[in-house]
């Protein structure tokens, strides 16, 4: 079954299994330079024939640059957003080669370079105790990178996220190729077994938090206005007894990343929807902060202000 | 009331009270499936672990891997029997 939000979330006639397939294809058995031009070529048609991806990115952009630089006249605004979104499209597009070069049959190490930055010894220390950690990434840069940048970095890391129409045939060769674990939940209510599972066995959960899988969201504020935020990832911390480690991992360069690990958020207090609901909007203010910091690869293809 | 319906009473109200049901333990029938959507409570995922930790702090009872959980988690009878074998009484 297929019946989380975000199936739908994912529908696109790019997001289909033979678009992957091939994009793998050229990747692999041409010279890169190729590989990432025919991408530039498909993401230019794409970026011209998806309105509502379009639009959706547009509303969240223009909400960001409203909340940021208030001070922007409409026009202006106006324009930067037209050029934030055609440059979020490309970007997008390189953010699928890179991806493919990850899943195929390419050598790797020497390809992607992930620089660290945080403090990643409170991870470590977190890990020393047996117990595991919630990594939480946001749609930013590339966040299946940040899992193989853990996973190099000796982290056992395990993926958490729900199928959806085509792309997990490329997420879970890269997990398979970078070691990292894969857990999908949907909709069987026994997948929790294996989280909590992996939590006490010291597992680090890396999961995306920015956009709410099921009716279980809390409404927090979010570049101003109040935005929906899954629930499950800071109550799976709560009743687990781990903190949540906000995570993103953004690129500098063609294939040169930085693996930002935030400081830990605990979901702690007598009233636990209280503290969830805290978690939660400390979380959104860390992801805001980075998104802000980031605009340009915020692949957020769906109104932020709307999900419910 | 004896030992059994106790037991049975505190199972439903830690249900009702894990997965935020808007009825009255009272009201949960012993053998409805719970992840059914149609015949029964339809909880998810979230539920399960709510269940399987509230379990383990209740009761002292641990369901350690998916196998034993999709025994286990099958209805109201089902976890009570659970906790029979393990020990507990009430």
């Amino acid at each position: 079954m297929n019946d989380g939000a975000l199936w739908e979330h994912s529908r696109h006639w790019l997001n289909i299994r033979p678009i992957y397939a091939f994009g793998e294809w050229v990747l692999d058995s041409m010279p890169l330079f190729v590989g990432y031009g025919i991408t530039w070529g498909v993401t230019e048609m794409a970026y011209h024939f998806s309105p509502d991806q379009r639009a959706g990115i547009e509303g969240n952009v223009r909400q960001a640059l409203l909340h940021t630089q208030p001070a922007l006249s409409e026009p202006e605004r106006e324009r930067q957003v037209r050029k934030l979104v055609y440059k979020i499209f490309h970007n997008r597009g390189t953010w699928f080669a890179d991806l493919s070069v990850m899943a195929g049959r390419r050598q790797v190490s020497g390809l992607f370079h992930f620089e660290k930055s945080g403090d990643w010894s409170a991870l470590r220390k977190q890990l020393a105790t047996g117990r595991g950690a919630i990594v939480a990434s946001a749609h930013l840069g590339n966040w299946h990178g940040g899992g193989v940048a853990m996973a190099r970095a000796g982290v056992p890391v395990r993926v958490v996220m729900y199928k959806n129409h085509a792309g997990d045939i490329m997420d879970t060769k890269v997990a398979k190729r970078a070691n990292v674990q894969q857990t999908y939940i949907n909709s069987d209510p026994m997948a929790m077994m294996e989280i909590v599972r992996a939590l006490r066995n010291g597992e680090v959960l890396a999961m995306l938090v920015d956009k709410p899988w099921d009716s279980r969201s809390v409404a927090v504020p979010f570049f101003g206005k109040p935005s929906h935020f899954p629930v499950g990832p800071v109550r799976v911390a709560r009743l687990a007894g781990v903190p949540i480690f906000p995570a993103f991992c953004v690129w500098k360069r063609t294939r040169q990343y930085e693996a930002i690990l935030c400081d830990p958020i605990e979901v702690t207090g007598k009233d636990p929807v209280e503290a969830e609901r805290e978690a939660i909007a400390k979380l959104a203010a860390v992801i805001e902060k980075h998104v802000a910091g980031n605009l340009a690869v915020w692949f957020n293809f769906t109104p932020a202000w709307s999900a419910s | 009331m004896n030992d059994d319906a106790v037991l049975r009473e505190r199972v439903k109200a830690m249900i009702v009270q894990c997965a935020r049901l808007k009825i009255q333990p009272s009201e949960l029938k012993d053998d409805w499936p719970l992840f059914d959507k149609e015949k029964g409570l339809g909880l998810d995922s979230i539920d399960v672990l709510e269940i399987v930790v509230n379990i383990e702090k209740t009761f002292g009872v641990q369901i350690p891997d998916r196998e034993t959980g999709e025994k286990v988690l099958q209805s109201v009878n089902s976890i009570v029997d659970h906790l029979k074998a393990s020990g507990v009484k009430t």
